[in-house]
């Protein structure tokens, strides 16, 4: 009997201190400055650094057209959903075995995150991107003396992306853009007696192509809303 | 042996490492150097030849998971006198490293860390050897490794690292560098700050 009244002793106890824990939590929180307030729930301003993998799919509508590269960026972050990237990468590709070609890259995109981030507590944080970029493409004829031609143009490109919030401060994002290469078309021509050349028209349409990239991202520090 | 004493001795021994693997040498990892030079090996994949490195890496990290991570990687020639592929095929590579547990003595980790080779080949023409110029190529490249810290300023370290890419230059076929290197060896660790107490990022 003594034994059951202690349990009930204890039951009742643990029932009357859970909630006066949680109040002291909330007391911690409350006890919070200001400054480190404005940290936590204001997500802009954040800077962050990334190295990003690229592959670069139905390069000028080939679906055999796979290049491959590599790329750096930074983001700054000027609210809680909306994010900016700016990057260069470079990447290869090979055409038919015949010749390749090399396309430079260096602009920026903003990224509106779909569902609140919840300052990256959440562990899956999509977003939607478009953007702009300078664009240098290079196409070289296989071989020693192989001709090249090289083209300077724009490129718009928009698409999804994912981030895996591994910790608040480091993600690990996928991203899929479609990029349109507006200007002169750079192309490979391929003859009947086997001889290739490389070919340019002007203002022939759009050359696009699909890019899907994998980077690892930090946030190193912040711009403003700093901790005071 | 008894099988109950075998059972007891090996209950005692896993418990003994387990504690020593759980042992921290650092408080937290945020500020910390790692630093290591070795000497690897590797296999080419497509022309499934051996190669071998000398190898310099270094890691910072921010926090105690994460750090950003460099890599500079110089190849010693591996073709015969008359065999035609890859002749010299030095990279640096640039990436960042998530590492899975806490601060202790036992430290996995994975890393992304793209890349820029200065790549080389012989090749055949008619029947005269010929050198490619030297050629900056893209190297796509992943890393798995473990880390087992001896002291603060000492570990040791294995790590396999997945290559991938291609090189034109003047050749008349693309040459593949898909390539899967193995490193292991003796690392330094050096603070270069310690971190404040304030400098976390917490829920609220």
């Amino acid at each position: 009997m003594l034994m059951r009244h202690t349990i009930r002793q204890v039951v009742l106890s643990i029932t009357v201190l859970l909630p006066a824990l949680q109040l002291h939590a909330l007391g911690d929180n409350g006890r919070l400055r200001l400054g480190d307030r404005i940290f936590y729930e204001k997500q802009g301003g954040n800077v962050s650094l990334g190295m990003r993998n690229t592959i670069s799919f139905f390069n000028d509508g080939d679906p055999k057209g796979i290049g491959t590269g590599i790329g750096g960026h930074f983001r700054i972050q000027v609210a809680n959903r909306v994010n900016t990237e700016f990057y260069a990468d470079v990447f290869s590709s090979n055409i038919h075995n015949k010749a390749h070609r090399y396309d430079y890259h260096i602009g920026w995109s903003v990224m509106y995150y779909l569902i609140d981030p919840k300052a990256f507590e959440r562990k899956f944080t999509p977003y939607v991107l478009a953007g702009h970029c300078f664009d240098e493409t290079v196409i070289k004829i296989n071989g020693p003396n192989g001709k090249s031609g090289s083209r300077f143009s724009s490129e718009v490109q928009g698409g999804l992306g994912v981030s895996y919030n591994v910790t608040p401060k480091f993600d690990i994002s996928m991203t899929a853009q479609y990029g349109f290469h507006l200007g002169k078309e750079l192309d490979l021509e391929e003859h009947a007696d086997g001889t290739s050349t490389i070919e340019t028209q002007r203002n022939a349409g759009w050359q696009g192509h699909l890019m899907i990239s994998i980077s690892a991202n930090y946030k190193i520090f912040k711009l403003w809303n700093r901790k005071k | 042996m008894e099988p109950k004493k075998i059972i007891t001795t090996i209950t005692l021994l896993i418990m003994v490492l387990t504690q020593v693997n759980a042992q921290r040498v650092w408080e937290t990892r945020k500020g910390i150097f790692r630093s290591q030079g070795n000497l690897g090996g590797g296999y080419m994949i497509k022309q499934k030849t051996v190669s071998a490195y000398c190898n310099g890496e270094m890691e910072l990290f921010f926090d105690d998971r994460f750090a950003y991570t460099g890599a500079v990687c110089f190849s010693f020639l591996t073709l015969k006198k008359n065999q035609t592929g890859v002749k010299a095929n030095h990279a640096v590579f640039a990436g960042a490293n998530y590492h899975f547990l806490k601060p202790q003595r036992f430290d996995p980790y994975i890393g992304l860390t793209p890349g820029a080779g200065l790549v080389q080949a012989r090749y055949k023409e008619g029947e005269e050897l010929k050198n490619t110029p030297y050629t900056v190529v893209p190297l796509l490249s992943v890393q798995v490794g473990c880390n087992f810290y001896v002291a603060s300023f000492m570990h040791f370290f294995l790590k396999v690292q997945g290559v991938t890419g291609q090189m034109f230059s003047t050749l008349s076929t693309p040459q593949r560098l898909d390539e899967i290197k193995f490193m292991g060896g003796l690392g330094w660790n050096l603070r270069l700050w310690k971190p404040k107490v304030r400098d976390t990022w917490t829920k609220i």
